[in-house]
């Protein structure tokens, strides 16, 4: 079934156009990555995917719910507190109870090589450990399309490995951006290149 | 004047003693400030958030006047409490004229402004990354809102210690509504003022410096309870 | 909802709320105290045996400043069961107080005003209790050459030699004597060196002290704040600078919380033998201040 499809897809801010996607089909279950040179609208084809960014009705058909997107930022933000408790905020959300929370999340840490962290604080965490547990923490409510923007920066090769493992084993929709030179092979079915609009094209 | 000198060592003389007018005015000036700011938070946060976040007509006049409130004279909105609570006033009936409450009332009314005003700066000013993390981890709007309050603790935090220092030292309030009666309605501002007038310099000195120890105090205590952030997000 | 606000009040935060409980009980323990006692104090029937009742006197900060009130009161308060509370406020004030009905009696000194006031209606019963005077204070250089005379020719001879005189200018008692005085020597227009304050009394002192001017003060002030000034008596003892203090009963119509009936007391107990002693007895600064008001003159 078709998760993500775009019809003539162009997003403009002020006039100017920072994506022109065309038109693309993402199948469920894919883990397809995202290429492109800086400008070439990345980042602003995730956001609109997680609905962050408004678009022309017509040009984006995402068939999930809402609920069930989840994206994680470039740089991203962590909230005041506990490192568990992070990666327990969506679960809390969905009204999990204490105990299995903290179960999932520790299950999530440990799977992604951050057990290290489990009663640590988010202040004064590396950039990449703030990375795992922001993963962590969009992992650990089994969204259906998951959208990453560079989860692979600032981890070490032994993290990138984990990682891999990790997104491999899901069997949701993985949309990930990264630059091409980090890009390990087969760690992505399939990669979409964008470059600065007009133009995009996409490879197989 | 060499009363500075013999003021202060006449003031640490009575707070070492434990003077019983000393005591009185701290304990009164705390619990009313305390119970203004209170207040306060209670009727200015929701006011606080709503501005923030949401759009609405009138929504930047209404921010505008809260802003220009911050500047009110204490002596005008203690004129506007006396003439809301006395006798012949709408409130009247309530006999709260020369009461603590009365007091605090009037200071709630001063500290709102300030929780609504910095409150909102800091809510607006949050990094937009935070509202789309919550989102797209399906937190509902309740949760979203304590998210925000808590990312914006520092501000929040800041916002009632303002409150709090402008309530202990406001003097026009405490003497338009509180009347400065003894063991009654008389705070370390009032109080200090009327020792200043009877020329006991010394002991007005001690009143105010215990005031200024009052907010420095209050400040340090909520360093130390709040544990101050040191994002590096 | 709850675990989510439990998580939330976790760790720091939760030591926050719980010192802004703390704080919320104290505080409405403070003021609920306070006006628990005020309501019943004033409304129903009548208090319980053991509550006392409230009075509410205003009076000038001069007169609170002097003390007397702290060694007069608390023999009325046990007596009687009542909690009387000093609203010390501007002449002026105290009398807007008491024609609002928010207090049950006065005890000011600016008797053109208490009979005007009496007239009005605004007051059931008017008292003098006592009096002490005024003097002209001003540098011991006595720019104006005033010294030992009679009051008017001192007022006229500052105003002619246009010497510094600093003014209360605020509608008390003593600028009320300040401006009938004026009147008396011919009228008062003003030159530069006549300043108004708009403050109390204290404070005026300390005001004509810093400028080395001549003001007119309450003999009471004076003797406080002697030995903090320069300043000297130039003109005293004139009966001119009479300044009798009356006691004000205020109309109960007004409202109808008036605690009259203690309000009656007071004025009573205030013109009664026993305090009419310890009146002339009250020293001030070893000096005595006050005389109580003859007997037997109208």
């Amino acid at each position: 079934m078709t998760i993500v499809s775009t019809n003539q897809l162009i997003v403009r801010r002020a006039d100017i156009r920072i994506l022109a996607a065309g038109d693309l089909e993402i199948a469920a279950g894919e883990c397809v990555g995202l290429c492109g040179g800086n400008g070439s609208g990345k980042t602003t084809l995730l956001r609109v995917l997680a609905g962050l960014e408004p678009v022309s009705p017509g040009m984006v058909t995402v068939n999930c719910p809402a609920g069930d997107i989840t994206l994680v930022h470039q740089h991203p933000w962590l909230f005041h507190g506990g490192v568990l408790s992070n990666i327990e905020y969506g679960l809390a959300a969905r009204r999990v109870d204490r105990v299995t929370r903290r179960r999932i999340a520790r299950k999530w840490l440990e799977r992604l090589g951050g057990s290290q962290l489990a009663e640590r604080q988010v202040e004064g965490l590396s950039g990449g450990e703030r990375r795992r547990v922001a993963l962590a923490r969009a992992l650990a409510i089994e969204p259906t399309l998951l959208l990453l923007d560079e989860p692979l920066a600032e981890i070490d090769d032994t993290g990138i490995q984990l990682i891999r493992e990790v997104v491999e084993g899901l069997d949701n929709t993985t949309i990930l951006i990264t630059s091409p030179v980090d890009f390990p092979a087969g760690f992505v079915e399939r990669t979409i290149q964008l470059t600065t609009p007009p133009t995009i094209s996409a490879a197989g | 004047m060499d009363f500075l000198v013999e003021g202060l060592r006449e003031a640490v003389r009575l707070i070492a003693n434990g003077d019983h007018q000393i005591i009185d005015a701290t304990l009164r000036t705390l619990s009313i400030s305390l119970s203004a700011v209170v207040l306060a938070v209670l009727i200015g946060l929701p006011i606080a958030t709503g501005l923030a976040r949401r759009r609405f007509v009138g929504q930047r006049l209404l921010l505008v006047l809260f802003r220009a409130a911050l500047g009110v004279p204490t002596v005008f909105l203690g004129l506007l409490c006396y003439g809301m609570l006395a006798r012949r006033g709408p409130l009247g009936p309530l006999d709260l004229l020369y009461t603590p409450t009365a007091i605090v009332i009037g200071e709630t009314l001063l500290a709102l402004p300030i929780v609504v005003a910095l409150t909102h700066g800091a809510l607006a000013t949050l990094d937009p990354r935070i509202p789309e993390t919550a989102r797209t981890l399906g937190a509902g709007p309740i949760r979203r809102l304590l998210t925000y309050l808590s990312e914006a603790r520092t501000g929040l935090i800041l916002a009632i210690l303002t409150a709090f220092t402008r309530c202990s030292t406001e003097l026009g309030i405490a003497m338009m509504v509180g009347g400065n009666i003894k063991d009654r309605t008389r705070t370390l501002s009032t109080a200090t003022a009327l020792e200043t007038g009877k020329g006991e310099f010394a002991v007005g000195l001690a009143m105010g410096g215990l005031l200024l120890l009052l907010a420095t105090g209050m400040t340090l205590l909520v360093a130390v309870l709040g544990k101050e952030d040191r994002r590096d997000a | 909802m709850i675990p989510l606000l439990a998580q939330f009040f976790i760790g720091s935060t939760m030591r926050l709320a719980l010192g802004a409980i703390v704080a919320t009980v104290l505080g409405l323990s403070a003021c609920g105290g306070g006006f628990e006692e005020q309501a019943g104090a004033t409304i129903g029937p009548g208090p319980t045996a053991s509550e006392p009742t409230v009075l509410r006197l205003a009076t000038s900060t001069s007169t609170a400043d002097t003390g007397l009130m702290d060694h007069l009161l608390p023999e009325f308060e046990s007596a009687h069961n009542v909690r009387v509370d000093v609203i010390a406020v501007g002449t002026g004030q105290a009398l807007s107080l008491g024609l609002g009905g928010d207090v049950d009696v006065l005890l000011i000194h600016a008797r053109k005003s208490e009979l005007d006031f009496l007239k009005a209606g605004h007051a059931i019963r008017r008292d003098d209790v006592m009096y002490n005077s005024f003097v002209l204070l001003g540098p011991r250089s006595d720019p104006a050459g005033i010294s030992g005379r009679n009051i008017s020719a001192a007022f006229r001879g500052i105003r002619d030699t246009a010497t510094p005189f600093v003014s209360r200018g605020d509608d008390s008692g003593t600028h009320k004597r300040e401006l009938a005085l004026w009147k008396t020597a011919g009228g008062l227009t003003t030159w530069s060196g006549y300043v108004e304050t708009g403050r109390g009394m204290g404070h005026t002192l300390m005001t004509a002290n810093e400028m080395e001017a001549q003001v007119l003060c309450d003999r009471g002030t004076y003797l406080k704040f002697k030995d903090k000034i320069t300043l000297v008596p130039l003109v005293e003892d004139d009966p001119a600078l009479h300044n009798p203090y009356g006691v004000l009963v205020v109309n109960p119509q007004k409202h109808e919380r008036i605690n009259v009936a203690m309000a009656i007391r007071l004025a009573d107990y205030l013109i009664s033998d026993p305090v009419r002693t310890k009146i002339a007895a009250f020293r001030v600064e070893g000096e005595p201040l006050f005389h109580p008001h003859p007997r037997d003159t109208p």
